[in-house]
């Protein structure tokens, strides 16, 4: 969208900017800007006359699509900021299901949006490795026995698992030594 | 090759170290027996038979041992919950249970009992 000050429209191109507001008639209030179409009329396809809402941290920030036309008859948008003073009720406006001017790359105002070409994802880049195979305690013979409801108690010196066999058997291992089961 | 384990006399149902002493680590089972071991510092490796022998053995239960939690705060504190609806608080010191608790159910973590006694608990 094109923000254009409300006297002097300069519209920059490639060959510079070229002021093309020229005030040709008297009974327009803003020379270069004819207000047009300021009824809220939702339906049309046109945002001109539209007026949003936002309401960030208690503040209400409200816009207004406003239709001008430069000297030339070239049409645009202008968003204007309307400002609101002391309103304590705070409202959201829902606008019905309005599709906002497509984007026409034929028109002299086009700028193109942020074209995503990369896929962002926060996994990107990360790569498990497994550790090396001499840090494993291999061939723990941990009981199958559903009683058992706890099957790993450790801390930095040792770690406890419920052992296979009789006699409520608990293997307890020091992570100091290295240890290899057979 | 037989790796020397403990041997708890039961059934093991729940065990845990000490968040305060490393070594220490409390065992309880089918027998209703809440059990204290003194791990060696290098490990039960180098011994040549099972560690059958508790350090302590803590019997006011009359039921199996369902959870035996130690106490987060207090080195010398520790929880179990048994079978028989009871939850017991065992002062490490003594040896001895100092405080029962009725509970209506069995408890999946003793951590709940804990943290509703903790004003009981600041006693000892």
């Amino acid at each position: 969208m094109v923000s254009l000050a409300p006297e002097g429209v300069t519209i920059a191109n490639e060959s510079g900017s070229s002021n093309v507001s020229t005030p040709t008639t008297s009974n327009t209030s803003s020379p270069a800007v004819s207000h047009a179409n300021t009824g809220s009329d939702n339906s049309s396809p046109n945002p001109s006359g539209r007026r949003e809402v936002f309401v960030s941290g208690g503040q209400k920030i409200e816009y207004k699509y406003i239709q001008a036309k430069t000297s030339d008859g070239a049409a645009f948008i202008i968003k204007q900021e309307v400002k609101i003073e002391s309103n304590n009720v705070i409202t959201v406006e829902h606008m019905p299901g309005e599709v906002l001017e497509e984007d026409d790359p034929e028109s002299e105002f086009y700028v193109p949006k942020d074209i995503q070409i990369t896929r962002s994802s926060k996994y990107k880049n990360i790569f498990g490795k497994p550790i090396n195979q001499n840090l494993f305690y291999t061939n723990l013979r941990v009981t199958n026995n559903a009683m058992a409801t706890r099957s790993l108690s450790a801390n930095p010196d040792f770690f406890a698992v419920p052992w296979e066999g009789v006699a409520g058997r608990v293997g307890v291992f020091s992570t100091k030594v290295q240890y290899i089961c057979r | 090759m037989n790796v020397p384990v403990l041997e708890t006399g039961s059934t093991v149902i729940d065990f845990e170290f000490s968040p305060f002493d490393n070594k220490l680590l409390a065992t309880g089972g089918e027998s209703g027996r809440v059990r204290l071991w003194k791990i060696p510092a290098e490990g039960l490796t180098g011994l040549k038979s099972n560690v059958t022998v508790p350090d302590a053995d803590l019997l006011n239960h009359n039921h199996k041992i369902v959870t035996v939690n130690f106490h987060p705060l207090v080195n010398h504190l520790l929880v179990s919950t048994s079978g028989d609806m009871t939850a017991k608080v065992w002062d490490l010191n003594k040896n001895a249970d100092v405080l029962t608790l009725r509970v209506c159910k069995l408890l999946d973590s003793v951590r709940q009992v804990i943290t509703q006694t903790n004003v009981y608990l600041g006693f000892y």
